[in-house]
């Protein structure tokens, strides 16, 4: 499984792939991103299998990316990682089809929760 | 202090320790920073663009924060702090753990807060007028650490 990781800050996506490492997860090899530009660029390129994004990114914020993706019918699995954690960014994150928001700071409990339904 | 709108010292130590380690200690303090020196002040609005919370951090602890985050050498951060600045390098992680750390009033505030503006506040600097306070001391291994505020307004 590859797993495109976004996040505008390097440390943060080296924390998100440490964590990633202490779940149960295996067999998975990560790409990262620096804003939601990058991305798109990225996912057309080396096509993952999951997306972990940031919301709040310069250039093309998470939600922009996610919409660009439905919007070309790109159905990849998406899920946000974000300091964002109010009710109406989780139903914009969810209208727009994210399949979770993680709210920083996160655990690798949160994340294998997050994660087992999309990986059963 | 009040309970109500600023976070409970569990809360701290839990952030604290998921971004930066389970041997973090955080603790509840008298003093907190000495705001007379130069300090690291965060600060949080609503959709108005109010400010309705701040952080405010000693050099030692901004510096600790910053550069334990992504791994930077505690001697780095140490030198910075007897300088009396925060390094870009530094900075970038910093404003990343005070962003995230927005998440310490989102419990308590039922507006949506954001991170606006992270400033190194220079000796003299007039402290900000806060209705209510919360002071406490971070520890993390390897560093210096240092003292915390947390204001409402």
């Amino acid at each position: 499984m590859k797993i495109l990781v976004v996040d505008d800050s390097k440390a943060m996506r080296m924390i998100v792939i440490r964590t990633l490492k202490q779940t149960g997860l295996a067999n998975f090899q990560t790409i990262e991103a620096n804003n939601g530009a990058e991305a798109l660029t990225v996912i057309a390129d080396q096509k993952p299998d999951l997306v972990l994004s940031d919301w709040n990114m310069p250039e093309m914020k998470g939600i922009e990316l996610l919409k660009k993706l439905r919007e070309a019918g790109n159905t990849i699995r998406f899920g946000f990682i974000t300091s964002e954690s109010s009710p109406e960014v989780r139903k914009e994150a969810e209208d727009a089809g994210a399949a979770f928001l993680v709210t920083k700071p996160f655990t690798s409990n949160s994340f294998e929760a997050a994660l087992s339904p999309l990986l059963a | 202090m009040s309970e109500k709108t600023l976070p409970s010292l569990d809360n701290v130590l839990k952030l604290m320790q998921c971004l930066l380690g389970e041997g973090v200690q955080a603790k509840t303090a008298v003093s907190g920073p000495d705001l007379s020196k130069p300090f690291v002040l965060a600060s949080y609005v609503n959709d108005s663009n109010d400010v309705r919370r701040v952080l405010a951090c000693d050099l030692g602890l901004a510096n600790s924060l910053g550069a334990a985050f992504s791994m930077i050498p505690a001697g780095v951060a140490n030198e910075s702090t007897k300088t009396g600045n925060v390094p870009d390098n530094i900075r970038v992680n910093l404003y990343e753990v005070l962003n995230v750390c927005v998440n310490l009033f989102s419990e308590q505030s039922k507006e949506r807060l954001s991170l606006s503006d992270l400033k190194v506040c220079p000796a003299g600097t007039p402290s900000p007028a806060l209705t209510e306070t919360a002071r406490y001391t971070v520890q993390i291994p390897r560093y210096s650490g240092g003292a915390m505020l947390a204001g409402s307004l």
